[in-house]
């Protein structure tokens, strides 16, 4: 499903070179609950964006399907992020003047459903996640979980292939984590593949398995090739 | 969900931002509206004048300097009414249509106006043709022949328009339409002025100038009531030729040097210099609209970029490409062009149609025509000082959206 | 009213027309004195000098001054060269027994001094404000057509001037047609008719004026309406129809109410004051 080729990624900082990833090499299958852990500023966000076409590589390619992402242009990522890829992100990226209906309908609107269409699919995916008596609210009427849960309802409404998921509970207290983590699980179930990065070892432990990353290196994972490493396994 | 509802329900949400930079759109549009309604009409009233009066001849008093040719009369400086005669009596062509005036204020229940002393052709129309038969070998002129059969009441009330009037006895009044309305006047009634009662023979139709607030008397009488003597303030040529007007200014000026002789078309001149003068301000302004207002609208909608950096960020992450992003920034650039265009016209109009006529002294009627170019240039200058805010957003990159906290 | 200056030749033939359009003519009367007697000594010698078939020239002045002195000497002078058609009047328009000479001149607010030479049928043939010429006296007298036509014009009426004789072509017609015009219930209270011979040597300088040759061939009727500019030309054959024609137009033309554009003036919409035309009555 989702391939990363050896690919290197250096910022300059300062003018100073900083490398975000380094010769990391994935392979990803469909169906597969991968959790990316490791400590702050190790390359997990760094890997998942590269991974959703959202940033380019220095070297080394990413596949998504067979066919290389950053060889086509930024719309035509665009195009394919809209129609295989979700985003779940940590503060949770809701348009703040739009009611939570109307958030869950910006992918829909993306994808050219018509306006009918759109309301009754919206409608369903909120219901799916427990808002349905919330249609209505704008962000800054609803708890942080509430939030999470229209972002979770949004990033399903163009029923995504990938679900890449950033800290998805990062904000969350432990209650409302598991409920949005036990969702991931359901969406995994449905034959979704997902990627979540994630700090929370329960979290973690609901993936089936999980990649860790230091200092940019991909350092260990159940059934992972790592080329030219040694290998630590991680318990799952 | 779609473009319009994102637009319309973000400008909802930032209405401070709205309102002030839909504010500043009205404004310059109010301006330019105001301005090009008023001296439109303002030219068009000149047009009118030259195309009515443009054969006409003002003979004054040399001190006086004159900006409404309506009111040519309304001064303190005076001629010999003599010179009436001396022009009928030459051998200028042109010049049998005459109009003295002399004004003098009257007071009429706590109003005041103008008591106009005028001379009825009939008191000096034959002396025309005293200049012996030698008028016979003239050229054609005009042509035109007047046969005396206008009705009394129609030569009346063609006052105004014509100008001159055939017949007055010394205790017939004419009132102007202004001064009728307000007082109540009306054919057949008496009116005491500086202590003779006349009679009103005529109430005249309204003209939209300085006459409708006139009453028009027998010169002499008038003479008589004020004690001025045997003066003028005016002598009116009624020309019926621009040609022959034009060769009469010398020829009067040479009759009478004592006097200064104008045609409608220098009158009016300092009216076009106004105009003109209006015109180019509005072009300067436009320019200023464009410029600083597009200024203002391309440094708004910057800050809204920057304010949106994240929901960009997430709408690229969700799908939306860059043509979009575009689109939306643009789309709320011409929206708010829109609702400037609109308000500006609005309010701009109203403003040209109260104060237009204090303004410029001429009626100000809207012109729908001016929406679409006050819609054209709001739209226009919106849409282009958005341009690069919404190409810049459409080039941001959604991964530095998403570090920013 | 129809005035004709008879001359022996034209006589005759002018009588077989006169029987033809009789009822529709009215006969020559004896002229009317045009002023009162009595009212004034002004009018009263006004009137002596028209019972007497003489000019009359007035010399109206208001006060004693350098002006007015120099323009009585010049006035004296001239009338002593014309004593023998003229008679000379001195009219103080300040006097309260001049009055009515003043009023009947309409002259209180004129120039003054001012000297007018009048005709015996009562119109001005000249006039002179400020500075009377001794030299430009003769001026003063016209011919009796002109004289006829100018107190028409005086009293705001269209002129219809026929110019014929017993050797012109078209008289009859041009007679008819002139005569339908001024009897026609329109114009008759507004014009007149004037017939003149254009071989008569009098009349010459007037129909010089008129710019029609005393050798035209053809009867030549013109119009001329207040203050005295002519505003049609008619050669030969004329109808009624043609000649109320032209005074509608000329009447709604081109110019009503002032309201003239270039080249927007007179019927053929030409009004160049400087522009020449030929003189009628050429033979072709």
């Amino acid at each position: 499903m989702l391939c990363m080729e050896n690919v290197t990624k250096t910022y300059q900082l300062r003018r100073q070179p900083v490398t975000g990833l380094d010769r990391a090499t994935l392979d990803i299958e469909k169906g597969d609950f991968v959790s990316l852990v490791g400590p702050s500023g190790s390359g997990k966000s760094t890997l998942l964006l590269m991974l959703g076409g959202m940033l380019s590589p220095t070297s080394g390619r990413v596949l998504l399907d067979g066919h290389s992402l950053y060889e086509r242009s930024a719309n035509e990522r665009a195009r394919l992020r809209q129609r295989y890829i979700g985003f779940v992100f940590q503060t949770f990226n809701l348009v703040p003047y739009l009611t939570a209906i109307e958030n869950v309908q910006v992918p829909l609107y993306l994808g050219g459903v018509p306006p009918a269409e759109q309301r009754d699919r919206a409608t369903a995916m909120l219901q799916r996640v427990g808002l349905g008596n919330r249609l209505d609210h704008k962000p800054s009427e609803l708890s942080v979980g509430q939030q999470q849960r229209v972002a979770l309802a949004r990033m399903l409404a163009n029923d995504p292939a990938v679900i890449l998921a950033d800290e998805p509970t990062g904000n969350l207290d432990p209650e409302t984590a598991a409920q949005v983590i036990g969702f991931l699980a359901e969406f995994n179930a449905e034959g979704r593949t997902v990627v979540m990065v994630t700090h929370d070892p329960r979290a973690a432990q609901r993936a089936k398995r999980v990649v860790r990353l230091v200092e940019g290196r991909l350092v260990g994972d159940g059934g992972l090739t790592i080329r030219g490493e040694t290998v630590d396994r991680v318990v799952a | 969900m779609n473009l319009r509802t994102l637009v319309w329900r973000e400008l909802l949400e930032r209405k401070a931002q709205m309102l002030t930079v839909a504010f500043g759109i009205i404004l310059g549009m109010t301006t330019l509206i105001a301005i090009r309604t008023i001296s439109f009409y303002s030219e068009k009233a000149v047009a009118r004048e030259l195309d009515s009066l443009g054969a006409n001849v003002l003979v004054l008093p040399k001190a006086v300097s004159l900006q409404d040719y309506y009111a040519a009369d309304m001064h303190h400086e005076v001629i010999p009414e003599e010179y009436v005669m001396r022009l009928t009596m030459s051998d200028l062509q042109g010049v049998d249509n005459l109009s003295p005036k002399l004004c003098v204020p009257v007071t009429v229940a706590d109003r005041r106006y103008s008591l106009t002393g005028i001379l009825p052709k009939s008191e000096f129309q034959a002396k025309a043709a005293w200049a012996g038969a030698g008028i016979f070998s003239r050229p054609i002129g005009c042509g035109v022949i007047d046969m005396g059969d206008t009705p009394p009441e129609e030569d009346k009330k063609m006052l105004t328009r014509k100008r001159v009037i055939k017949d007055l006895a010394a205790d017939e009044i004419l009132v102007g339409a202004d001064v009728a309305a307000r007082q109540k006047i009306h054919e057949g009634d008496s009116l005491p002025l500086l202590g003779k009662t006349f009679t009103v023979i005529a109430v005249l139709p309204e003209t939209g100038t300085v006459d409708d607030s006139r009453i028009f008397a027998h010169l002499h009488t008038v003479q008589e009531l004020s004690k001025a003597g045997e003066v003028v303030n005016c002598i009116e040529i009624v020309g019926c030729c621009k040609e022959i007007a034009a060769g009469l200014v010398e020829s009067v000026n040479t009759l009478l040097p004592d006097a200064k002789v104008v045609t409608v078309k220098q009158v009016v001149d300092t009216q076009i210099t106004l105009n003109r003068m209006i015109e180019r301000l509005s072009q300067i302004f436009l320019a200023i609209i464009v410029l600083v207002g597009g200024a203002g609208i391309a440094n708004a909608m910057s800050a809204n970029v920057s304010e949106r950096r994240r929901e960009i960020g997430t709408l690229m992450a969700l799908g939306a490409e860059s043509w979009l992003i575009q689109r939306i920034f643009l789309s709320k650039a011409a929206l708010l062009g829109l609702i400037g265009g609109v308000g500006g016209y609005a309010i701009g109009t109203i403003l040209a149609v109260t104060l237009g006529p204090k303004l410029a002294g001429v009626p100000v009627l809207p012109m729908p025509g001016l929406a679409v170019w006050a819609l054209v240039i709001s739209v226009g200058v919106a849409l282009a000082a958005s341009c690069i805010p919404a190409w810049r957003a459409s080039q941001l990159d959604p991964v530095a959206t998403f570090r920013e906290t | 009213m129809l005035r004709r200056r008879p001359s022996p030749a034209f006589a005759t033939c002018t009588t077989c027309l006169w029987l033809i359009v009789g009822p529709m003519l009215l006969a020559a009367e004896a002229r009317p004195n045009p002023w009162p007697v009595g009212t004034s000594p002004g009018l009263t010698s006004l009137a002596k000098a028209s019972e007497q078939n003489r000019y009359a020239y007035v010399f109206f002045w208001k006060a004693e001054g350098e002006a007015t002195q120099r323009n009585r000497d010049a006035f004296d002078a001239a009338l002593a060269t014309l004593a023998n058609r003229a008679d000379a009047i001195s009219v103080c328009v300040a006097a309260p027994e001049e009055k009515p000479t003043v009023d009947a001149f309409k002259v209180s607010r004129a120039p003054m001094p001012l000297v007018l030479a009048i005709a015996p049928n009562g119109a001005v043939t000249k006039a002179w404000p400020l500075d009377f010429q001794a030299a430009t006296a003769g001026e003063g007298v016209v011919s009796d057509g002109a004289a006829a036509c100018l107190k028409a014009i005086q009293n705001n009426k269209l002129v219809l001037v026929s110019v014929q004789n017993s050797l012109t072509a078209h008289s009859d017609e041009a007679l008819q047609a002139a005569a339908g015009f001024l009897n026609d219930a329109r114009f008759a209270a507004v014009a007149e008719g004037v017939v003149l011979d254009p071989a008569d040597p009098l009349e010459a300088r007037f129909l010089a004026d008129l710019k029609v040759l005393p050798t035209t061939e053809k009867a030549i009727t013109v119009l001329l309406a207040p203050p005295g500019t002519p505003v049609a030309t008619f050669v030969g054959a004329v109808s009624t129809a043609a000649i109320v024609a032209k005074v509608t137009d000329a009447k709604s033309g081109c110019c009503p109410d002032g309201k003239c554009g270039p080249g927007q003036c007179c019927p053929g919409g030409k009004c160049d004051p400087a522009q020449k035309s030929t003189p009628k009555g050429v033979s072709k």
